[in-house]
């Protein structure tokens, strides 16, 4: 069965080459030429996808996406628009907008953002079962580089950088649809470890997706260490609410982040 | 980090710059060669990367010298989440946290104008010098 697409745009030229485009893809795709048939036809069909330009006549594009999400919060849109703009981007993001992109657009860019888009939608609906607790023989695995299961479309990520490996962390959380909020509290404990190393970043880092889980780590030599002392971690999982860990074997010690990623994103 | 004098001498703004957080950091010798005259040292935290409680609590302890001397520090541009951080540090509560620049300059009307680190506390004390100096 082919997925409903709809396409908001008001130069026939490109709502014809869309449709081309993603009908030979195996899309249902629906178009509109201004914001008010696009209104009409979310209120009357689920789309799960839609491709909208920001000015039209009449209403703006960004009310059109304020619509569909508000009728269907899992859509994913793709904003393409030829009069790019700060104020415009950050109202697209703000109201879960899966990218912004300028006219024109390669078509490459446009089908992959697409498909990362379901990649992620895929991570999220995994089955039950994929999401039971992470247990101690996980983690120890993780901490060794094996039993890893590669769901996102950001690869896992090891490292002996430490700003380095937050900063690619923080991409990871953010393909997955973590707020940012949210990203900063889950890396603060990672950080805490860093900020106790003697010397800066020296240590393993390394985060990846386990039964529907982020799980990242900074691992040192127990030398090395001295977070953990002052109960920063518990504290931490406190305040802010996050799973993080002390794991210590064979002369190393890690911190253990982990978050299920079922219900994050916008 | 950068360090300059502002609002007539008045203010010594510190802009811990990048990733300066997985080291502990270093004060640098400007936080008193520089600071004389100014009641006030700000903590920009605008351009700052991965802010860790142990910077932070470094933080209230400098506060704590500063306050010792008659000077104030603050922070400026803390995030939300810094913010719930910083009440997880001790000390932290030493440390005022002002929104913008509309605040720091109407809390430096709030406090003395005038300053002088050498005459007000007779040099550098060692244990000021290990906080300070890192």
């Amino acid at each position: 069965m082919s997925r409903p697409m709809l396409i908001v745009d008001d130069e026939e030229s490109i709502r014809w080459a869309l449709q081309e485009l993603f009908m030979q893809d195996g899309w249902e795709v629906h178009c509109a030429e201004n914001a008010e048939e696009a209104s009409r036809m979310i209120k009357q069909n689920t789309y799960d996808f839609m491709i909208t330009d920001l000015k039209m006549p009449g209403r703006s594009g960004v009310e059109i996406v304020r619509e569909a999400r508000e009728r269907n919060p899992r859509i994913g849109v793709i904003v393409l628009t030829g009069y790019a703009s700060l104020e415009t981007a950050t109202e697209s993001l703000r109201l879960g907008v899966w990218d912004y992109l300028t006219k024109p657009c390669r078509v490459h860019d446009l089908k992959r953002r697409i498909d990362e888009f379901f990649q992620r939608e895929a991570t999220r609906r995994l089955p039950s079962s994929l999401w039971s607790p992470l247990g101690d023989d996980d983690i120890t695995r993780f901490l060794e580089g094996a039993g890893t299961q590669i769901l996102s479309p950001s690869a896992a990520y090891a490292s002996d950088d430490g700003a380095g490996a937050l900063c690619a962390l923080r991409s990871v959380l953010s393909d997955l649809g973590f707020s940012e909020d949210r990203i900063a509290e889950l890396i603060q404990p990672l950080i805490e470890g860093a900020a106790a190393l003697d010397a800066g970043g020296d240590g393993k880092w390394r985060a990846s997706l386990l039964k529907g889980h982020v799980v990242a780590s900074l691992t040192v030599l127990d030398d090395h260490y001295r977070v953990g002392c002052d109960g920063i971690l518990e504290k931490l999982n406190d305040k802010f609410d996050v799973n993080a860990r002390m794991v210590r074997s064979g002369g190393v010690s890690s911190v253990v982040v982990s978050e299920a990623i079922a219900n994050e994103g916008p | 980090m950068k360090a300059h004098k502002e609002l007539d001498g008045r203010v010594l703004r510190l802009e811990p710059e990048g990733n300066a957080l997985i080291r502990r950091p270093v004060w640098p010798e400007d936080v008193l060669k520089h600071g004389d005259g100014a009641g006030v040292v700000a903590m920009d935290l605008q351009r700052t990367e991965f802010v860790s409680g142990a910077f932070l609590t470094d933080c209230a302890e400098l506060a704590r010298q500063l306050s010792a001397a008659g000077r104030k520090l603050v922070l400026l541009n803390l995030s939300a989440h810094q913010q719930r951080l910083l009440e997880l540090v001790a000390g932290g509560e030493r440390l005022r946290v002002l929104d913008n620049e509309e605040d720091l300059a109407s809390y430096v009307l709030s406090v003395p104008a005038g300053f002088d680190y050498s005459k007000s506390h007779g040099g550098v004390s060692n244990a000021e010098k290990e906080v300070l100096w890192g």
